[in-house]
């Protein structure tokens, strides 16, 4: 059985998901370094990334294969938060994710998201399981808090989210229903959108693999989805990165709207998702250091 | 704002920084208590230990059925290997806890909790 990690990376104008993505594959090749990993990304991407030399050698170093493939154009605006102050819109290219199923070369596939960072072996774990597909269940935040009810529920009379953060699956007649059923969902998000009862017109992978999660189950939550064992840790987009104190070792600072609770968070040894994109792209630097 | 309010206000962000901290912790611990062995994982407590330890002295060579962290049932063949690792599994993880608490009991200040320049 052959394995290994895939990600996605379509710049747009505000972030560079090239430089995420070589953050993230270069911690996935710091911890579990026999393990390859495949992008999957466009021309556009490329070449923007690679107008300096020494990003082009990065290329092959981070990446033992680089697939292309050029998703239609479908507008997705989703509003971005950079820490507490800030925020900005961005096109989100992501309409094509449920077609890794179709591109991985591997038997056993890890899709993580570009700014999703390991600090330990974890993931490893997933590879020869006994779930066909895999998904987070559970998320908590820098203070070890649970995510607003809309993070994990669809409705709050509806079904429960899966994150799609990071997606294990192995090549199967399950697996293939799920990402069939993704990709079907997909194509008719209005309809889904009506049915499911949630807010926004934003795509949202997450709720798309989950109600593909619960249309192959029978409508029912009764376990055709594998959970990751714990939580999935992440820094909210209100958050920031303080100090890099390693590759798997943060000081970041966990922002509320009341800001007399602000405080500074350590988190170590831990794999983290970093929703706010910008503050990795800030640290870009220190954080290559560390990798290395 | 009067001295007295800006310095019990300081503290109370001390108090919640290290109490986070505390949980950081834990979190961490519990991922470093997860064991993969023989395709599953298995999340490593003081009842399975006890549990594995107690079927391995009675009949080490009997096989185990074990539920997995999402309740799956593995058999175990390697009864003894399989406790073996559990001991080590948890002993690392509880000797991080440990020392990431001593750190902790030292720490004043906001600053040196979560051990900032």
């Amino acid at each position: 059985m052959t394995k290994g990690f895939m990600m996605f990376a379509y710049n747009n104008e505000q972030i560079d998901y090239m430089k995420l993505a070589t953050v993230a594959s270069s911690a996935l090749k710091k911890y579990m370094p026999d393990i390859p990993v495949v992008l999957v990304t466009n021309e556009r991407s490329i070449k923007e990334f690679s107008k300096k030399q020494s990003q082009r050698k990065l290329i092959e170093k981070t990446w033992d294969e680089v697939i292309m493939t050029d998703p239609e154009y479908e507008t997705n605006i989703r509003i971005h938060q950079d820490g507490a102050y800030k925020s900005f819109n961005a096109q989100f290219t992501n309409t094509n994710k449920h077609d890794i199923y179709n591109l991985t070369p591997f038997d056993e596939t890890i899709l993580i998201d570009t700014d999703y960072l390991v600090g330990s072996n974890n993931l490893e774990m997933l590879f020869g399981g006994q779930s066909n597909v895999a998904m987070h269940r559970d998320a908590m935040n820098l203070r070890c808090e649970e995510p607003y009810t809309t993070e994990r529920w669809l409705h709050y009379a509806g079904i429960r989210m899966w994150w799609s953060t990071v997606v294990y699956w192995r090549k199967s007649e399950e697996a293939e229903h799920f990402f069939n059923v993704w990709a079907h969902v997909k194509d008719h998000w209005e309809y889904y959108r009506f049915l499911y009862k949630f807010p926004g017109s934003l795509y949202r992978t997450d709720y798309a693999a989950s109600i593909a999660s619960h249309l192959c189950d029978g409508m029912q939550d009764g376990g055709f989805v594998g959970r990751i064992p714990l939580h999935m840790r992440y820094q909210d987009q209100r958050d920031d990165i303080i100090e890099v104190k390693g590759a798997n070792d943060w000081i970041m600072l966990s922002n509320l709207p009341e800001e007399y609770k602000n405080i500074a968070v350590r988190i170590t040894g831990e794999d983290i998702h970093m929703m706010n994109k910008l503050s990795i792209l800030r640290n870009y630097r220190s954080i290559m250091r560390c990798m290395t | 704002m009067d001295n007295r309010l800006t310095d019990a206000l300081a503290f109370a962000n001390y108090r919640l920084t290290l109490q986070t901290q505390r949980k950081n912790i834990d979190a961490r611990v519990e991922t470093m208590l997860l064991l993969n062995y023989n395709n599953s994982i298995f999340k490593v407590t003081q009842s399975l230990i006890g549990y594995v330890s107690s079927q391995v002295s009675a009949n080490p060579k009997q096989v185990l059925y074990i539920e997995d962290s999402i309740g799956n049932v593995s058999s175990i063949e390697k009864s003894k290997d399989f406790l073996k690792n559990l001991l080590e599994t948890y002993n690392k993880a509880l000797e991080l806890k440990y020392n990431e608490q001593q750190k902790l009991k030292k720490a004043r200040a906001t600053k040196t909790v979560v051990g900032a320049k």
